[in-house]
């Protein structure tokens, strides 16, 4: 009996080594794809629930955040190598943030592109359909238990029949099975988990890393006047290869995200601009007052960490008399960030705390809360995230839908180097994206 | 007959062993000492790493008086947890209490030490479990 049972773990370690990686880019399975975008006017982020089975109905949520003016969005979900493409809309309402619900199709696993249409503006977001597999370990602990009630059933008839001989048979099987459910069991924290069905292949030995990507960033037109409205692009570059970068993936529930800031802070965008050609993303702005804007694109790409890449643009006409102030926007109802401690020290942490006075409020970007925070002089560019909402990156992003949050959202940072810095923390409440700004001194090691 | 025990005995054992070590919860961290050395002070910290309020000893070597805090880095998920001051307890160590590290997983522990010798933050790596 034993060489059997020896046998059989000796196997059950075998297969579990043999799985491969879980996640296609970070992504189980099992995840939703979200795409934050900045489209006709409206902050939206369009959410493809994650798929069981193919061909299957597919949930496609669009969440607004600022929903404009409104209007139509059009949804196109397309197999990337050939097939039935599935369309589909919702009408986005003017002053009414909210999960606008669509089902679309899919018969097939595989690489994909979702295309937003709303205003006259075009994007083609790419991402893969995945449909989780069971783990080996999992169908053998179900097999093995399965095994086991058998066994048991035919133990117990065999001894109500006298048959010895079969019924220790059979008490034995019942012993072998359990060990191996409950081996399988134990072990599977050790085995490599499935690949879901659909992830694009990945070399076993690939090393994690890609080059870097430089961006080429332009206004059109080249120089904004106050109060007009501009289109900002941003090409990326492969820093070895010169071709355009295209391998962007989902990076905090967006391919890239944007932030504009002029010199004083009073103007301030977080926007996640469209994909209108590969490696080549646009947003549209309107332009508030004269000066120097700076862009900071942060994104991610394939099997790389993420990257912060810069540029800057002038707005024309005449000089201000005085510099502008951060101002609050969205519908804020909650008292004004604090910070532990009350004077920071360069490289020390620090604790920036904002009570907002509703406990239900909702993640944004897969998260409660964001707080971004940029030098005096613009040379430097932070994100942080809310410390009390942070998952593990095995779980699930809790759900845009979910009011669930306290009211206090703690961020917790260490400033680089002494000085003046600009910070707005960005909040999801009935939907609708609330930023407070704040301005801080940090002094340096006494 | 042993040899017969001994088949029947075995597996059972195995899975007696199964259910203690699932009724245990598996095996979380226990406490540990990690040594870390920077251009002024070596430090040794001593404690369990694990999420929520805990208690971590740090000696630091030459004994001398100093102000002493510590806080985390998790530099996968870009997290830093606040500082926790260590007060004195005894000649070259210090006791802090506090949440040092806010979910499993890798993180660094910064040791700053702010002596007469100078100030330096001596960074040790630790796995946190759940």
């Amino acid at each position: 009996m034993l060489k059997p049972l020896i046998t059989t773990l000796v196997a059950l370690v075998i297969l579990g080594a043999w799985a491969g990686p879980a996640w296609a880019h970070g992504r189980s399975g099992e995840a939703d794809v979200r795409f934050a975008q900045t489209i006709a006017g409206m902050e939206i982020t369009v959410v493809v629930r994650a798929s069981l089975q193919v061909p299957a109905p597919l949930q496609v949520d669009v969440v607004a955040h600022a929903p404009g003016r409104g209007g139509r969005i059009d949804l196109a979900i397309r197999p990337v190598e050939g097939g039935r493409s599935s369309s589909g809309m919702v009408r986005v309402e003017a002053g009414s943030p909210g999960m606008y619900p669509v089902v679309l199709s899919v018969d097939r696993v595989g690489p994909h592109e979702l295309e937003v249409r709303a205003g006259g503006e075009r994007s083609v977001l790419p991402f893969a359909v995945l449909v989780p597999q069971t783990p080996l370990w999992e169908v053998v602990v179900y097999a093995a238990f399965a095994c086991a009630a058998v066994a048991l059933v035919g133990a117990l008839v065999s001894a109500a029949l006298s048959r010895r001989l079969a019924a220790a048979g059979f008490a034995g099987g019942v012993v072998v099975a359990t060990v191996v459910a409950f081996t399988a069991g134990l072990l599977s924290p050790w085995f490599a988990p499935m690949v879901p069905e659909g992830a694009p292949p990945a070399s076993r030995d690939v090393m994690l890393g890609r080059p870097n990507a430089q961006p080429v960033i332009a206004v059109l037109p080249g120089e904004p006047g106050p109060g007009s409205e501009f289109r900002l692009r941003v090409e990326l570059f492969d820093g070895s290869t010169g071709g355009p970068v295209d391998d962007l993936v989902e990076h905090h529930a967006a391919l890239s995200h944007l932030v504009v800031t002029n010199q004083d802070g009073s103007y301030f965008h977080h926007v996640h601009p469209i994909r209108t050609a590969p490696g080549t993303y646009e947003v549209r702005l309107r332009a508030q007052e004269q000066g120097r804007h700076w862009v900071y694109a942060e994104f991610e790409r394939a099997d790389a960490g993420g990257q912060l890449v810069t540029g800057e643009f002038t707005v024309g006409g005449p000089k201000q008399a005085a510099d502008g102030v951060p101002t609050v926007t969205g519908a804020a109802s909650g008292g004004v960030p604090v910070t532990a401690p009350a004077q920071p020290e360069a490289g020390r942490p620090v604790t920036v705390t904002l009570d907002t006075g509703v406990a239900s409020l909702q993640p944004w970007l897969g998260m409660a809360g964001h707080l971004v925070v940029r030098s005096q002089d613009g040379g430097f560019l932070g994100h942080v995230h809310e410390a009390r909402s942070m998952v593990p990156g095995s779980q699930r992003v809790p759900d845009e839908s979910v009011a669930a949050y306290a009211p206090k959202l703690e961020f917790t940072f260490s400033f680089p180097r002494p000085g003046r810095y600009l910070m707005w923390i960005q909040y999801a409440k009935n939907y609708e994206i609330v930023t407070v700004p704040h301005v801080v001194e940090v002094r340096g090691t006494p | 007959m042993t040899r017969r025990i001994a088949f029947i005995a075995l597996p059972i054992l195995l899975l007696a062993a199964g259910i203690i070590w699932i009724l245990r919860g598996g095996d979380g961290p226990g406490p540990m000492e990690l040594p870390g050395r920077g251009a002024h002070f070596a430090v040794v910290v001593a404690l369990e790493p694990s999420t929520g309020p805990l208690e971590a000893r740090v000696e630091i070597e030459p004994a001398v008086k100093a102000e002493v805090s510590l806080f985390g880095v998790m530099p996968h998920m870009g997290h830093t947890t606040p500082e926790i001051p260590a007060r004195d307890d005894g000649t070259g160590r210090y006791v802090a209490r506090g949440e040092l590290f806010t979910m499993p997983g890798a993180w660094e522990i910064h040791i700053r030490v702010q002596g007469a010798a100078g100030t330096e933050v001596i960074k040790v790596n630790t796995l946190v479990g759940t």
